[in-house]
């Protein structure tokens, strides 16, 4: 991610990327989010929301729930498709990295109820001793976007190891980017 | 209608009725429309219908077998259990049918839910209907 999305002057801290940071998600639906300390900075989780195969958020309160969505009946091609076809939900879960540490990312992929935990899991603020941190030019900020789809009622959502739409186009799609820009 | 004919009406509509249901449990199989619970939607049908199948073909298969004439008249005291039998195995199979046909009506409850929940009335229906096809082959 672009440094400048996520503070403006020379001397922000991590408060102020915090701050910054969740109102713009604030601003696009994201209220739940999740605070964690991460070596040398902190990490923000999203809650697991249901979006279109493009990347773009579903509405409420669909974009909330893990049930697969409902396929409209309006015609005998609809009825047909909905008979025959395996229904889909896809989910994602974007967690942005604020650190001035390299990190790699696992090859172990994450599973659903993992990626649900990560909200219950964290803080709800960064703790006030990260605040006070300056941002300076050794931060870099990252975003993760952990996708996963549903094919059956019953069954749990399934990580994707490529999502079909890339993360810089995820956070167009969420509204993320625009809101950082404001 | 004669003996074997009534009975080859009933095998019509058995195994109309219940290979148009096994075709759409093949497609919908095929293409994941259960996931990882296809399994579980074969366990719903087979039972559903494969008794009173078996019924069916088995009475057919041992006529042929014992090779009985084929103009026997249908008695008088069958005939009422003839149509009683049609009634019912239309009835029921249309219900078998409804279950896998409403599906894209009833999203909120799963496929799999659907199948459980349809057992409760499909259960009795099928040992009454088995009950009166088996009483009328007997009286044959």
């Amino acid at each position: 991610m672009d440094r400048s999305l996520l503070a403006r002057g020379d001397h922000a801290t991590l408060g102020d990327v915090a701050r910054h940071l969740d109102l713009a998600l604030a601003r696009v639906g994201y209220s739940e989010r999740s605070y964690y300390a991460v070596p040398g900075g902190f990490a923000v989780a999203t809650r697991l929301e249901q979006i279109t195969p493009d990347g773009t958020p579903k509405a409420d309160p669909q974009r909330w729930s893990t049930t697969l969505p409902e396929q409209p009946v309006f015609s005998l091609g609809d009825y047909l498709r909905a008979l025959f076809a395996a229904p889909r939900g896809d989910y994602r879960v974007i967690v942005f990295i604020v650190t001035d540490q390299a990190f790699a990312t696992s090859a172990r992929i994450a599973t659903n109820a993992q990626a649900e935990a990560w909200l219950a899991g964290g803080l709800d603020r960064l703790p006030r001793a990260l605040q006070a941190i300056a941002f300076d030019a050794d931060f870099g900020a990252s975003a993760l976007v952990y996708q996963f789809r549903k094919t059956a009622h019953a069954d749990p959502p399934v990580a994707l190891d490529n999502s079909a739409a890339s993360a810089a186009r995820q956070l167009d799609r969420s509204g993320i980017s625009a809101a950082l820009r404001r | 209608m004669t003996l074997t004919k009534s009975k080859w009406v009933f095998a019509s509509i058995w195994l109309g009725g219940a290979g148009l249901v096994f075709t759409i449990l093949v497609v919908q199989s095929l293409v994941g429309r259960y996931g990882a619970q296809s399994q579980e939607a074969w366990a719903w049908y087979l039972p559903t219908v494969m008794p009173t199948l078996s019924l069916i073909i088995g009475v057919l298969v041992s006529d042929f077998r014992t090779a009985k004439a084929d103009a026997l008249p249908l008695p008088v005291s069958a005939r009422g259990l003839l149509w009683l039998g049609i009634g019912l195995s239309v009835f029921y199979l249309l219900l078998v049918a409804v279950t896998i046909l409403a599906q894209p009506f009833v999203q909120d409850v799963s496929p799999i839910e659907l199948m459980h929940r349809s057992n409760l009335w499909l259960g009795p229906l099928q040992g009454l209907t088995a009950g009166v096809l088996a009483a009328f082959f007997r009286s044959g």
